[in-house]
C-alpha cells in the first residue's frame, strides 16, 4: 500500500483507540467533535461546489427531532427511527434544494439562512409537538435490536468510525467521475454542461448528501446527549461549522475533521487556560474570536493544505489499460451534419447576428474568420447550445439542439476561447471529464468505491489522448503548472476524449509559441485525417489558411464572405471588413 | 380589518427602516470590497452604548478600545517600516495625535455636557475610526482572499466585537435620551420623533450614497476598485484607502443606526446581531450592490414582520424567513436576466 | 472595572490558599452559569454572587473546612453545560455542583449529575427540573418556580373579578416556563387565557403583538420577560390603548425595567421574590436583615442601584451548599472519601428545614426540592417609580 495510505490507515487507527485513552471528561469532548466533523465533511463537499450553507444546523436539527421524538413517542428502536429521519431529511432537503439551488451569487447562502432559521423557529414555536425552548428529556439511547448503547467510549468509538468512513468515502469520490464534475461546480459550469454534466441535478445531489450527513450527526447528537432542545441547532451553530470548514481547509474532507478537531480543542483549552487565571467566560469568546480571525489570516486556504504539504502525495487512480471503445468515423460530403437556419440573436438593442445561414458537412474543416466585435464567440455557443438565438434554429443531424448538457451525446465537443480547466484537478483528470457522458458511475458508486473497472477505463482514454496531443508526460501534474499553449492543447484532448463527431474550436491558437502552434496543426490534420468534422474559430491568418478547406467569413453578425480559402483572402468585401489590409499576422 | 392592516403596514414600513442605515453599510462595504461584513452589526451597538455612556457623564469603554487598537496599528506597522524611520515616525506622530484628540474631545464633551445631538458625534468620533482599524487587520492583510474567508473572518470579528461589548458593559440594558422625546398619532399609530429622526437620516445617507456612488469620480473610484481591483490600482486608485474609507463610512453609518435606536430599545451589547442580520435582508435584496433596492427590501422586511408578528407571533420568524425566500428566487431571476 | 475583580479574585484566593494549613479538608464546590449568550443577563448576575461569596468564605475562617469555587460558563448551551458539569465531576472532584441558568441547560445534565450520584443545586425557573420527585433524587433547586409568582398573581386577579386574562411572553424557555405556568394556575383557578402572544430579547418592534392583545379585550394581561423587552412591550400596550391591570413576572423586578418603562409602567405589578421587597416587610420578618445584608454586600461590590433577583439565587444556592457541608462535617463525613461525602451532602440538604435565604424560606422534603412555600412570594407594585410592597406581610 501507498505512503499516504499507510498514514490514513495509521491515524485512524490512532483515533479510534483514543477514546479509551482518555479520561472520561475528555471523551464527551471528542465525541461531539467527531460529531460535529461529519457535519463540516458534508460542508465541505458543498463549499467545493461553490455552495455556501448557513442552514446546516437546521438538518441536524430535523435529524435529532425526526429521531428523538418518534423513539419517543412511539418506543421504536433507534436505530430505526434515526434511519427514518435522516432518510425524511433527504427528501425535505430534496425538496429545498430543487427550490433554492437556482439562486445564484450570495443569494444562495441567504436562503440557507431564511430556511435555517425557519426550521429553528418551528422547532421553538410547536411547543406541543417539540418541547419547545425547554426541549425534552427522556430521549431513548441509540439501541439496535434491544441492545442499548449507552457507554460513552463505545460511542464516541462508533461516532469516529463513521466519520472515518465518510472521509474514505469522500476521497473516492474525488477521483471519480462525480468527484470531477462536482470540481466543475464552482466556476466552469458552462463547460460542464457542454461535457454532459447536468450540473442542477448535480448540485442537489450534494446538497442532499451533505443534508443526510448532518441529520445523522444530529441523530448521533441527540441519542448520546438524551436530551433534545432548540439551541444546539441555532444560526449560531451553523456558522461554527462553516468556520471549521473553512479554517480546517474547504478542499478536503480531512480539512473538515481537523477544523472540527481544531476548534474544539481550542475551545476547551481556552476555557481551561482562563479559568486558571480565573478570567471570566466572556474574555474566552473574545480570545476564541481573536484567535479566529488571527488562524485565517495566516492560513486563508485553511490549516490542511498547510499540513498535506508534509505528508507524501497521494497516488491518483490507475489509469493502465485500454480505453473506452472509440466510434470509428466515416466521410460523407453529402449528409450535413451541422446546419443553421437564419440564426439571429437580439441583446436589448443590438442586434449581435442577423440572417446566418451555415452548413457543416461530414468530415469537413471549416473555418469562422472575422473581425474582432463580429459574433463569433456568440455564434459558437448558440452552436454549442450555451445560449439560444432569438430567431431561426440548429439542427444537428436531421434534429434540433437538445438541452445544453445534452448535446455531447449527439457527437459535439468543443473548447473555449478562455481556457475553462479545473484548477483543483490534475491534467488528466480534467481531460478525463470529456468522458463523461461516456461513463455512468453515479455518486453512490463513486462513494463506495464500485466503480474502478470504468474509472481506469476513463483515465486510460484520457491517458490516451493526451499522448496523442503530445502531452502524455504531463498527464499527473497540476494544472495551474501548465504554461497556456499546453493548457490549450489539454481542452483538445479533453475534447477528444468526449469521442466527437463534431470539434468546435474557439481560438485555440490565442497565446500559443510557433511549436506549439505547429503541435495544433499536426493534431488537427490529424484529426482531419480521421473524419472528424472540425469548426475553428481563429484570427492567426496562416494557421487558417494552411488547414481549412472552407471559410466563412462574418462582420457585423452577418456572413460576408463563403468558400476557398484563396477566394475569400481575395474579396474586397472581406479586405475591406479587416480594414484594408492583411491582417496575417496579427494575432 | 383594514385599519388594523394600514396598522401595520405603516408599523412595519417605520420599523424596517430602522434596518435601513445597516443595509446601506453592507452595501456599501461589499460594493467597495467585495467584503460581506458580517461583524457590521457590532458597529451599532458600539454606537448606542457609546452614546449612553455619553450621555450618562461616564468615559465610553469604546476609548479605551480606540486607543488600544491605534497602538495595535503602530505595533504592527511601524516595524514595517524600519528603514524609513520617517514614516515611521509620521506614523506614530499620527496615531498619538489621533489618540490624543479622541480623548480630548471626549473629556470635553463630558466636561461640557453637551446635549444629545453633540454627545453623538462625538460617539461617531469615537467609533467610525474602529471600522477603519478592522479592515487595517483584517481584510489588508489578505485582499484576494476568497469571499468565504472574509466572512468567516468577520464572524470571528463580531464574536470578539461582541465579547468586549459584554466585557465592558455587561449584559445590562443602558437607557438613552432621543434626540426629541414623546412623539404624534398618525391615526391609531403612535409614532415617536425619534422614528421620523430615523427615516430622514435614511433617506438622506440612501440618497447621499447613491448620488456619490453613480455620479462623483470619487464613488466611481471606490466601485472600481472593488470590480477589478488589479485594474483599479494600475488607473492609480488607491485601493488601500479606498477599502479603508468604506469600512470608516460604514462604521459611521451603523454607529448612527445604533444612537438612533437606542431611544426606542435600549442599548445593549446583543443589539448588533438581529439589526445586522435583518439589515443584511434587506441589502441582500438589492443583491448587496443596489442602495434603492436596499431601502425597499428592509421595509419589506419590517413590513413582513409587522404582519407576521399580528398574525401568528409565535410562528412568525418562520413566516417572515419563508417568505423571503419566493423574494430571493424572484430576485435572482432579475438579476441574472438583467446580467445578460 | 473587569481587571479589577479578577486581580482581587487572584489576590482573595491566594490569600485564603495562604491563612489556611493544610489540614482543613476541602469542600469543593463547582459551578456553570451563562456568562454568555442568550442568558447571559440572568448568568452575569448570578456569576457575581458566587463571586461575592467567595471573597466573603475567603475571609471567614470559622469553617471547619476550606471552600475551593470553581466556575465555568455554559454559553447557554445544553451540549457545553454537560460537558461542563462533567469536567467538574471527573476532573475537577466537585463535591457539589450549582447549575445551570436556564431550564434546558438544567434538564441537560439531569442524566449526568444522577449517574454521578453528585448533589445539585439548580437555578432554573422550571418546575420539571425538580419533577416527578422520585426521578429527581439528587437534584435541588433555588429560584421559585413559575408556578408559585404565578399562583399569586392569578389570586390577585381573582380578587378583583378578572375572568379573562392575556398572555405575553418571550419566546426562549424563560418565558416557555411562564406560559406553562399561567396555564395550569390559570385553568384551576378559572381564568380563561384568551390570548397568547410571544416575542424575543432583540425585537425592536412589540406594537404588532401589543395589538392584537388589546383587540382580544382581556380583564389583565400578564408579561413574562425580562428588561428591556418587558418593559418595552408594556409601552406598546399603552400605546395601543390598553388601560387594564398589566401584571409582570421576577423577571422584571429590577431597576432596569422601571428606568427603561418610566411613566407607562406605573402600577405595573410584579411577582416577586423578597429581594425586591425587603425595604417595606415588616421588622420581624426574618428575611428582611437577611435579605438586608446581601443587597447592601451586593450593590456596594458590584456598583449597582439596586440587587435583582438572579444574584439571590446563587447566593442561596451555595449558602444552602456550605450550610449542608457544616452539618456533614459536624456528623463525621469526610470530604477525602468523594461518593460518600457527595450522598451525605445530598442528605442534608434534604434535611435542610427553615433556612432563611435570600429568595425565601427554604424546606426541603423528600417530595419537594425547592422548599419553598407562600411566605416566599410577593407581589410587588410601581409607585413613583420605585418598587413598593403591594400586600404587607
Amino acid at each position: 500500500m501507498r505512503a499516504r495510505g499507510l498514514l490514513a490507515l495509521a491515524v485512524s487507527a490512532v483515533l479510534l483507540i483514543v477514546p479509551w485513552l482518555l479520561p472520561s471528561f475528555y471523551v464527551g469532548i471528542f465525541a461531539y467533535a467527531g460529531i460535529y466533523a461529519l457535519v463540516a465533511i458534508g460542508l465541505v463537499l458543498l463549499l467545493q461546489a461553490g455552495q455556501i450553507s448557513l442552514g446546516q444546523g437546521a438538518f441536524m436539527g430535523l435529524g435529532a427531532y425526526g429521531s428523538a421524538l418518534v423513539a419517543r413517542a412511539y418506543g421504536i428502536d433507534t436505530f430505526v427511527t434515526l434511519v427514518l429521519s435522516v432518510s425524511a431529511t433527504a427528501l425535505v432537503a430534496a425538496l429545498i434544494g430543487f427550490v433554492t439551488l437556482r439562486l445564484r451569487g450570495h443569494y444562495l447562502p441567504l436562503a440557507t439562512l431564511a430556511y435555517g432559521i425557519a426550521l429553528v423557529s418551528v422547532f421553538t414555536a410547536w411547543h406541543d409537538v417539540t418541547g419547545g425552548a425547554s426541549g425534552l428529556d427522556k430521549i431513548p439511547p441509540l439501541a439496535l435490536f434491544g441492545l442499548a448503547l449507552t457507554d460513552d467510549r463505545l460511542y464516541t468509538q462508533l461516532i469516529w468510525t463513521i466519520v472515518l468512513l465518510a472521509v474514505l468515502g469522500m476521497s473516492r469520490l474525488r477521483g471519480s467521475r462525480t468527484g470531477r464534475a462536482i470540481a466543475t461546480l464552482e466556476s466552469h459550469d458552462g463547460m460542464a454542461r457542454s461535457f454532459g454534466v447536468d450540473t442542477t441535478v448535480l448540485r442537489i445531489k450534494v446538497f442532499v448528501f451533505s443534508a443526510v450527513l448532518a441529520a445523522l450527526a444530529g441523530g448521533l447528537y441527540v441519542h448520546m446527549l438524551r436530551f433534545v432542545s432548540p439551541s444546539p441547532f441555532s444560526l449560531m451553530t451553523s456558522f461554527k461549522l462553516l468556520i471549521m470548514a473553512v479554517v480546517g481547509g474547504p478542499l478536503s474532507a480531512a480539512g473538515g475533521v481537523i477544523g472540527a478537531l481544531t476548534l474544539e480543542s481550542a475551545q476547551w483549552a481556552l476555557q481551561d487556560l482562563l479559568a486558571r487565571w480565573g478570567a471570566s467566560g466572556n474574555l474566552e469568546v473574545i480570545v476564541f474570536g481573536v484567535i479566529l480571525v488571527v488562524m485565517l489570516l495566516k492560513w486563508p486556504q485553511g490549516l490542511w493544505p498547510a499540513i498535506e504539504r508534509f505528508l507524501p502525495k497521494p497516488a491518483g487512480r490507475s489509469s493502465g489499460g485500454e480505453g473506452l471503445t472509440r466510434t470509428v468515423l466515416q466521410e460523407d460530403r453529402q449528409e450535413a451534419l451541422l446546419r443553421l437556419r437564419d440564426i439571429g440573436i437580439r441583446f436589448g438593442g443590438l442586434q449581435a447576428l442577423d440572417a446566418v445561414d451555415m452548413e457543416l458537412r461530414r468530415g469537413e474543416f471549416v473555418g469562422l474568420i472575422g473581425p474582432n466585435g463580429a459574433g463569433k464567440t456568440t455564434l459558437f455557443s448558440i452552436i454549442s447550445g450555451l445560449q439560444r438565438p432569438t430567431s431561426g434554429s440548429v439542427t444537428l443531424s436531421g434534429e434540433p439542439l437538445p438541452a445544453s448538457h445534452s448535446i455531447v451525446r449527439r457527437g459535439m465537443a468543443r473548447t473555449f476561447q478562455h481556457v475553462q480547466l479545473v484548477p483543483e484537478l490534475t491534467v488528466i483528470e480534467n481531460v478525463a471529464l470529456g468522458a463523461y457522458w461516456r461513463t455512468q458511475a453515479g455518486f453512490l458508486r463513486g462513494l463506495f468505491a464500485l466503480d474502478n473497472a470504468e474509472n481506469r477505463r476513463a483515465l486510460a482514454s484520457a491517458r490516451l489522448a493526451l499522448e496523442r496531443v503530445g502531452l502524455g508526460a504531463e498527464a499527473g501534474l497540476a494544472t495551474a503548472n501548465l504554461p497556456l499553449g499546453k493548457q490549450r492543447i489539454v481542452e483538445i484532448a479533453r475534447a477528444l476524449v468526449a469521442d466527437p463527431q463534431i470539434l468546435l474550436l474557439d481560438e485555440p491558437a490565442a497565446g500559443l509559441r510557433f511549436s506549439e502552434k505547429l503541435t495544433l496543426v499536426r493534431i488537427l490534420r490529424q484529426l482531419q485525417a480521421e473524419h472528424v468534422t472540425i469548426l475553428l474559430v481563429e484570427h492567426d491568418m496562416e494557421l487558417v489558411m494552411g488547414c481549412v478547406e472552407r471559410l466563412v467569413v462574418l462582420d457585423r453578425g452577418r456572413i460576408i464572405a463563403e468558400g476557398a480559402p484563396q477566394e475569400v483572402q481575395a474579396n474586397p468585401a472581406v479586405i475591406a471588413a479587416y480594414l484594408g489590409g492583411s491582417r496575417d499576422k496579427a494575432a | 380589518m383594514i385599519d388594523t392592516a394600514l396598522f401595520l403596514l405603516v408599523d412595519g414600513l417605520t420599523n424596517g427602516l430602522v434596518y435601513a442605515l445597516l443595509a446601506l453599510s453592507l452595501v456599501l462595504v461589499f460594493t467597495v470590497t467585495r467584503v460581506v461584513n458580517i461583524a457590521q452589526g457590532e458597529y451599532v451597538m458600539l454606537g448606542g452604548l457609546t452614546l449612553a455612556d455619553l450621555l450618562q457623564g461616564r468615559t465610553p469603554g469604546t476609548l479605551y478600545l480606540l486607543v488600544g487598537g491605534l497602538a495595535l496599528c503602530v505595533v504592527l506597522d511601524a516595524g514595517r517600516w524600519r528603514r524609513d524611520w520617517r514614516r515611521a515616525l509620521l506614523l506614530v506622530f499620527g496615531a498619538v495625535m489621533a489618540a490624543a484628540f479622541a480623548v480630548a474631545i471626549t473629556r470635553g464633551a463630558l466636561a461640557l455636557q453637551l446635549p444629545v445631538i453633540g454627545m453623538m458625534l462625538v460617539a461617531l468620533v469615537l467609533v467610525a475610526p474602529l471600522g477603519m482599524l478592522i479592515y487595517r487587520f483584517t481584510v489588508h492583510p489578505i485582499p484576494n482572499a476568497s469571499t468565504i474567508v472574509f466572512v468567516i473572518i468577520s464572524v470571528g470579528v463580531s464574536m470578539s466585537v461582541q465579547g468586549i461589548g459584554l466585557l465592558i458593559w455587561g449584559a445590562n440594558p443602558y437607557p438613552v435620551d432621543p434626540i426629541m422625546p414623546g412623539g404624534v398619532m398618525m391615526g391609531p399609530v403612535f409614532i415617536p420623533y425619534q422614528s421620523f429622526a430615523i427615516l430622514i437620516t435614511a433617506l438622506l445617507s440612501m440618497g447621499g450614497l447613491y448620488l456619490f456612488s453613480e455620479f462623483t469620480l470619487v464613488g466611481k473610484a471606490l466601485q472600481a476598485s472593488a470590480m477589478n481591483r488589479r485594474g483599479a490600482q494600475f488607473c492609480g486608485i488607491p485601493v488601500n484607502a479606498t477599502g479603508a474609507l468604506a469600512f470608516l463610512l460604514a462604521a459611521a453609518f451603523s454607529a448612527i443606526s445604533g444612537m438612533l435606536l437606542a431611544p426606542i430599545i435600549t442599548a445593549n451589547y446583543e443589539m448588533g446581531f438581529m439589526v445586522g442580520l435583518k439589515g443584511f435582508v434587506g441589502g441582500a435584496m438589492g443583491g448587496l450592490i443596489d442602495y434603492p433596492l436596499s431601502l425597499a427590501g428592509v421595509m419589506i422586511v419590517g413590513a413582513l414582520e409587522s404582519t407576521s408578528a399580528y398574525v401568528a407571533s409565535a410562528y412568525r420568524d418562520v413566516l417572515v424567513f419563508s417568505l423571503l425566500i419566493p423574494i430571493l428566487l424572484w430576485r435572482s431571476a432579475r438579476q441574472s436576466g438583467e446580467a445578460r | 472595572m473587569r481587571i479589577l475583580s479578577v486581580v482581587s479574585v487572584i489576590a482573595a484566593l491566594s490569600a485564603s490558599a495562604a491563612a489556611f494549613a493544610a489540614d482543613k479538608p476541602e469542600l469543593r464546590i463547582g459551578s456553570v452559569v451563562a456568562m454568555t449568550g442568550p442568558a447571559s443577563a440572568l448568568g452575569l448576575p448570578e456569576k457575581n454572587a458566587i463571586e461575592l461569596l467567595q471573597e466573603q468564605i475567603s475571609a471567614d475562617t470559622s469553617l471547619p473546612f476550606t471552600v475551593k469555587f470553581i466556575t465555568y460558563d455554559d454559553g447557554s448551551d445544553p451540549t457545553k453545560a454537560v460537558n461542563n458539569v462533567r469536567k467538574l465531576i471527573t476532573e475537577d472532584r466537585a463535591h457539589i455542583v450549582i447549575c445551570c441558568t436556564t431550564t434546558p441547560t438544567s434538564m441537560a445534565i439531569l442524566e449526568t449529575v444522577t449517574q454521578a450520584k453528585v448533589p445539585n443545586i439548580s437555578l432554573a425557573l422550571g418546575q420539571s427540573v425538580i419533577e416527578p420527585a422520585k426521578d429527581r433524587v439528587w437534584i435541588f433547586k433555588t429560584p421559585s418556580t413559575d408556578q408559585l409568582q404565578v399562583t399569586g398573581l392569578v389570586a390577585d386577579m381573582v380578587k378583583r373579578g378578572i375572568k379573562k386574562v392575556a398572555f405575553l411572553g418571550l419566546e426562549d424557555s424563560f418565558g416557555e416556563g411562564g406560559w406553562i405556568a399561567l396555564q395550569s394556575v390559570a385553568k384551576a383557578k378559572g381564568v380563561e387565557i384568551i390570548a397568547s402572544e410571544r416575542f424575543s430579547r432583540t425585537d425592536t418592534n412589540f406594537t404588532p403583538q401589543a395589538l392584537k392583545v388589546r383587540q382580544a379585550e382581556p380583564g389583565a394581561v400578564y408579561i413574562h420577560a425580562i428588561p428591556p423587552s418587558s418593559a418595552l412591550v408594556h409601552q406598546a400596550l399603552k400605546r395601543v390603548g390598553y388601560s387594564g391591570p398589566i401584571y409582570h413576572s421576577g423577571g422584571s423586578a429590577n431597576n432596569a425595567f422601571i428606568s427603561i418603562g418610566k411613566k407607562d409602567v406605573e402600577g405595573a405589578l410584579l411577582g416577586t421574590t423578597p429581594v425586591l421587597v425587603y425595604t417595606d416587610l415588616l421588622g420581624s420578618n426574618p428575611l428582611k436583615p437577611v435579605i438586608t445584608k446581601f443587597a447592601a454586600l451586593y450593590e456596594k461590590r458590584f456598583n449597582v442601584p439596586k440587587v435583582d433577583i438572579f444574584p439571590g439565587q446563587s447566593w442561596d444556592a451555595v449558602n444552602i451548599a456550605l450550610k449542608a457541608a457544616a452539618e456533614a462535617a459536624k456528623a463525621g463525613a469526610k470530604f477525602d472519601d468523594l461518593d460518600a461525602s457527595r450522598a451525605a451532602l445530598r442528605d442534608k440538604i434534604e434535611g435542610i428545614k427553615e433556612f432563611v435565604g435570600v429568595g425565601g424560606i427554604f424546606n426541603y422534603t423528600p417530595t419537594d426540592h425547592l422548599g419553598l412555600d407562600d411566605r416566599s412570594t410577593f407581589i410587588s407594585v410601581v409607585k413613583d417609580g420605585e418598587f413598593r410592597l403591594y400586600d404587607a406581610k
